[in-house]
């Protein structure tokens, strides 16, 4: 059985980590599906998604990180045609995956304490970020 | 780079012990229907409930200010009338901070008007988590701008070094913006999450929570 769905969030305007952990825990308990692998997929190509600790030190580590390798302020060759500025987004999402896939064990997210599942989101404007939810199993 | 002893716990309420007044104002909006925009990316509303927490525009204005942007036929009245309806504590965030050690000082620190505040404080005393003299009210503040001032604002109110403070703030930026000035943070999840949280800096008497199988969140607090 497949069952999917597409859910949304909206974005800060700015670096920002969403935990969609437990939506995706209530998309798998209303699935009916006890056993098989869920994937969360991010529709963007600003944002990925990642299964990691949503800590506050690492967030903000990984604010430093983000910067060391694509700063936010450069003069990125994609602005050059004036239609967006988000250069840095795109290359940080070039590095990240912008899908998770998580099994499913009687009905259960096999996650480990402190795995979370996060959206990493960089789009420079508040906008509705599309996500999809797809569980494959009996 | 070690850690230092914790010796008060600084929680801001809006996001963490009550809804954060973007919330409020969102679910107001979109429960009334009203609104032409979606009130959860309703622009500079952010700046707004900013503006209300340090006590740059009281309540009045503020809802006015929203009910302007938002494009809605609700009165300013009207909207605040849904808002109070949505107002409550979290008795499970309470109860959660109340575990945390007898020493350690536990201040809350009010981003909400005080006429909004006045409507559950009565509640939010009868959890007897907070003291009524380690109460922030950051209106009374008239901060420049809330972040980071409020967090050298509250070290100084608590008269206890920032690296000594633990904030349990209500979203991630803030958190990290915390860090970033030197204000130990931990992002507030639901009471599940903050109590493994608490374990793992010893700040209660849970036991560390070690390798366990996936938790089970409560989801009625968001």
């Amino acid at each position: 059985m497949v069952v999917s769905k597409q859910v949304s969030l909206i974005s800060e305007g700015r670096l920002s980590f969403h935990n969609v952990t437990d939506q995706v825990t209530d998309f798998v308990g209303s699935s009916g599906i006890r056993n098989g692998q869920v994937t969360v997929f991010y529709q963007h190509t600003t944002g990925s998604i990642i299964i990691g600790e949503h800590e506050a030190g690492i967030m903000a580590d990984a604010h430093d990180m983000f910067e060391r390798i694509a700063p936010t302020d450069f003069p990125y060759k994609h602005h050059i045609r004036g239609v967006d500025f988000n250069g840095h987004a795109h290359l940080r999402a070039a590095l990240m995956p912008t899908s998770v896939t998580i099994p499913v064990v009687d009905g259960l997210l096999s996650l480990g304490t402190y795995q979370e599942i996060l959206v990493i989101d960089d789009q420079v404007e508040q906008e509705i970020r599309y996500l999809v939810f797809q569980i494959i199993g009996e | 780079m070690a850690m230092c002893e914790t010796r008060a716990i600084v929680v801001w309420m809006g996001g963490v012990v009550v809804d954060s007044v973007v919330n409020l104002v969102s679910k107001a909006l979109s429960e009334t229907s009203e609104s032409l925009v979606n009130p959860f990316g309703l622009p500079g509303l952010r700046s707004l409930t900013n503006q209300l927490a340090t006590g740059k525009i009281e309540s009045d204005l503020f809802l006015r200010k929203v009910c302007d942007k938002a494009g809605t036929r609700l009165t300013p009245i009207e909207l605040e009338t849904q808002i109070v309806q949505l107002l409550g504590v979290r008795k499970s965030i309470c109860e959660t901070i109340n575990l945390s050690h007898e020493h350690i000082e536990r201040w809350l620190v009010v981003d909400w008007p005080k006429v909004w505040f006045d409507r559950i404080s009565d509640e939010l005393r009868s959890y007897d988590c907070f003291d009524a003299e380690r109460m922030i009210f950051l209106p009374d503040s008239r901060l420049v701008r809330l972040l980071p001032d409020a967090f050298y604002y509250i070290s100084q109110r608590l008269r206890t070094p920032m690296e000594n403070c633990l904030l349990l703030a209500a979203d991630g930026e803030s958190a990290v913006e915390a860090i970033n000035h030197g204000l130990p943070a931990a992002t507030f999840a639901d009471s599940i999450r903050l109590r493994r949280e608490f374990a793992l800096r010893q700040l209660s008497t849970d036991p560390h929570p070690g390798h366990t199988p996936a938790l089970q969140f409560d989801r009625r607090e968001r």
